[in-house]
C-alpha cells in the first residue's frame, strides 16, 4: 500500500466551522500542499484516506488545481494520478510582470511530460493575492507562441487605427 | 555586550535585547507619538530611538490606532525613526475572559462581539459564582468550546488587516494548577490550529508575517514536571517567536520567581526567539535567561491590585526613579528631593527642561511622568545594548546600586 505525506490538518469538526469561502480556500491549500509533498503523485482514493475531506470535495478541488495548471493529471490504466506542476527548473527562470491589481509570473518548469513555460496569473487586493488561471506552453514551442502574440498585437494595433 | 539585529518577515527589525512598550489608552499612544516626534536624536540625548516596538491589546486597538499612522511623516526627514517604523504587535489578549478586571473583560467582549456574541452573557453568569473552583471549571466548560478555529481566524485577520508585524495566535491562559493539564491541551490545540490556518487560508495574504505563540501564565502554576508539556504546546503550529505574558508575578516569592526563570531558560533549547510581555524592571533579569524582547506598560504596574477599603488612587501618579529603579508617589518624591531644592533626580530631556518639581503644573504631572518614564527606559535600553561587560555583570551593578537589590539573586539560578 502506497503511503503519502500529508501536511498538518485541522480536525474535521474544526474545519467545518470555517466560513464557506475560507473552507474552500483551506481545502484547496491542503490539497495543493499534499500534491507538492508527493512528487510521485497522488490519487483521489489515497487522499480521501489520509485527509478529512470526502472524495467528491477532493475531486472538485483537484480539478480546479488542474485547471489553473498548478497540478496536472496523468491517466495510468483506470487510475488518475495527480502530480505537482510548480517546480521551477531554476529560481532565475522566474520573472514577473505586474499591472495595477494583477501579477503574471512566468516560470520554466519540468514535469514528466517535458519542459514548459508556465504563466500564472495572481489577483491582488490591498492585503491579499489569489491564484487566477495559468497556461503551460511547451518550451520548444515558446518562440512560436511569442511570434503568435506579436502578430496578434499587430492585428490589435491595426484594428485600433482602422476602428 | 553588542546588540544583535533581528529582522522580521515584514521587513522591520529590532536590536536584541529590546524593549517594547504597551500603549493602553488614547492618551498613552498620543504621548508616545509626541515623545518620538518631540525628542529627535541629538548629540546629548537619544530621544526614543532605542524603543523598537509597540504592543497594543486588540481590545484597545480602536482607541490607539489613530496615533499609529500608516504613512511616514515627511516633516521629520529621512533619518527619523517614526512610530510607524517601529514593530507593531496587536495582542489578542484572549486570556481576558478568564482573568482580569471587569472593565477589561467588557472591553474584550466588545471587541469579539461579532464573533462570539454570547461571551458577555456567559461571563456575567460565571462572575457571580462564589466558589473559585466552580468558577474555573465553568469558565473552561463554557468558554473553551467558543474559542474555536473561527475565533482564531478572526483574530489573525484582525491583526493582518491592522498591519501588525507579528501575528499572535490567541490561546487560553495557564492559571490553575488543578486544571493545568486541560489548559495546556487547549493551548496546544489553539496554537496548532493557528499555525495550520496561517499555512493554508492565510496564504492568500501578500505580506508574510512572523507567527508568535503566546502563553499567558501565572508563575504560581509552574512546576518542573509540566515544563515539557507547556513547551510542546507552545511550539505547536511551528511559530517563529515564542511569547510569555506574565500574570501577577510576586517577585517577593523567590522560589516561584526562580521557577519561572528556569522555565524561561528551558525554552532557550527550542532556538526560537522569546518575548516576555507585561513586566517592569524584572524584565531586565529575563534578558539574562534567554528573552530577546520585553514589553512594559508605560509608568504603571503591569499587574492589577485591589486597593483595600475602596480608596481611589491619588490623581498624581508615580514617578520612576532612574537610580532607585522604583516608583515614588508624588508626595514621597516631594519629600525626597526637598533637600535638593526640588530638583529631579534625573537627566532625561524632560527632567532637564523642567529642572524642578515645583515647575511642573499638577495638571501636567501625569503626562510629564510618562514622558520621563519613556525617556529613561530608552536610556536604560541603550545602556544594556552598549555595555562593554556581559549584561549579567552590568545588571548586577545596576541593581546593586538601586532599591531592586533583590533582583541580583535572580541573575544566577544556581
Amino acid at each position: 500500500m502506497l503511503e503519502i505525506q500529508v501536511p498538518e490538518v485541522l480536525q474535521k469538526s474544526e474545519y467545518l466551522k470555517l466560513p464557506p469561502s475560507e473552507r474552500e480556500l483551506y481545502v484547496r491549500e491542503i490539497l495543493r500542499q499534499t500534491v507538492r509533498k508527493n512528487e510521485h503523485g497522488v490519487t483521489i482514493g489515497l487522499l480521501a484516506k489520509r485527509l478529512p475531506f470526502d472524495s467528491r470535495t477532493i475531486e472538485k478541488h483537484l480539478s480546479i488545481l488542474t485547471f489553473t495548471n498548478e497540478i496536472y493529471a496523468v491517466k495510468i490504466g483506470n487510475t488518475q494520478l495527480f502530480l505537482p506542476n510548480s517546480i521551477p527548473l531554476h529560481p532565475a527562470k522566474k520573472q514577473s510582470f505586474e499591472t495595477e491589481n494583477r501579477e503574471y509570473i512566468a516560470y520554466v518548469l519540468q514535469n514528466r511530460l517535458g519542459e514548459f513555460v508556465f504563466i500564472q496569473e495572481k489577483k491582488k487586493t490591498e492585503f491579499t493575492e489569489e491564484v487566477g488561471g495559468g497556461i503551460l506552453i511547451p518550451l520548444a514551442d515558446f518562440k512560436g507562441f511569442v511570434k503568435f502574440l506579436d502578430s496578434f498585437k499587430k492585428d490589435i494595433n491595426k484594428f485600433k487605427i482602422s476602428g | 555586550m553588542s546588540a544583535k539585529k533581528v529582522t522580521l518577515k515584514s521587513g522591520k527589525s529590532f536590536d536584541s535585547p529590546a524593549l517594547f512598550v504597551n500603549a493602553r489608552t488614547k492618551k498613552e499612544a498620543h504621548l508616545l507619538k509626541e515623545t518620538i516626534n518631540r525628542y529627535p536624536i541629538n548629540k546629548d540625548h537619544d530621544g526614543l530611538n532605542q524603543i523598537d516596538g509597540i504592543v497594543v491589546s486588540a481590545k484597545d486597538y480602536h482607541k490607539v490606532s489613530p496615533f499609529l499612522a500608516k504613512k511616514k511623516l515627511k516633516d521629520f526627514g529621512e533619518g527619523h525613526y517614526s512610530i510607524d517604523d517601529r514593530i507593531l504587535i496587536i495582542d489578542p489578549s484572549s486570556y481576558l475572559p478568564f482573568m482580569g478586571t471587569r472593565q477589561d473583560k467588557e472591553a474584550f467582549c466588545n471587541t469579539v462581539a461579532e464573533w462570539i456574541p454570547e461571551l458577555q452573557n456567559i461571563i456575567n453568569q460565571i462572575t457571580v459564582i462564589e466558589s473559585q473552583k466552580t468558577k474555573i471549571e465553568k469558565y473552561m466548560s463554557e468558554i473553551y468550546p467558543l474559542l474555536d478555529v473561527r475565533v482564531i481566524q478572526h483574530f489573525l485577520e484582525f491583526q493582518i488587516e491592522n498591519h501588525a508585524d507579528i501575528l499572535i495566535c490567541p490561546s487560553v491562559p495557564l492559571s490553575s494548577l488543578r486544571m493545568i493539564k486541560e489548559q495546556i491541551q487547549k493551548m496546544g490545540e489553539m496554537n496548532k490550529q493557528g499555525g495550520i490556518l496561517l499555512k493554508t487560508i492565510f496564504q492568500k495574504y501578500k505580506e508574510p508575517r512572523d507567527l508568535m505563540n503566546l502563553v499567558a501564565l501565572s508563575p504560581s502554576v509552574l512546576r518542573p514536571e509540566y515544563f515539557e508539556d507547556i513547551k510542546d504546546a507552545l511550539v505547536q503550529g511551528k511559530p517563529d517567536i515564542l511569547g510569555i505574558r506574565l500574570m501577577n508575578l510576586n517577585e517577593k516569592n523567590v522560589a516561584e520567581t526562580k521557577e519561572f526563570l528556569r522555565f524561561l531558560k528551558s525554552l532557550v533549547g527550542t532556538k526560537i526567539p522569546i518575548f516576555v510581555f507585561n513586566v517592569r524592571e524584572f524584565g531586565y533579569v529575563t534578558f539574562c535567561h534567554g528573552s530577546s524582547v520585553i514589553s512594559m506598560p508605560i509608568a504603571r504596574s503591569p499587574y492589577t491590585t485591589r486597593i483595600k477599603g475602596g480608596e481611589k488612587p491619588p490623581r498624581e501618579g508615580n514617578y520612576y526613579h532612574p537610580i532607585g529603579m522604583i516608583d515614588y508617589s508624588y508626595q514621597k518624591l516631594y519629600g525626597k528631593i526637598r533637600a535638593n531644592n526640588y530638583r529631579f533626580p534625573c537627566h532625561c530631556e524632560i527632567c532637564d527642561a523642567f529642572d524642578s518639581l515645583l515647575k511642573v503644573d499638577k495638571s501636567y504631572w501625569n503626562d510629564f511622568r510618562k514622558i520621563h518614564f519613556l525617556l529613561v527606559k530608552n536610556v536604560e535600553t541603550k545602556e544594556f545594548r552598549k555595555t562593554k561587560v556581559p549584561l549579567k555583570v552590568a545588571l548586577k551593578d545596576k541593581f546593586g546600586r538601586s532599591e531592586k537589590t533583590g533582583y541580583v539573586t535572580f541573575l544566577d539560578l544556581n
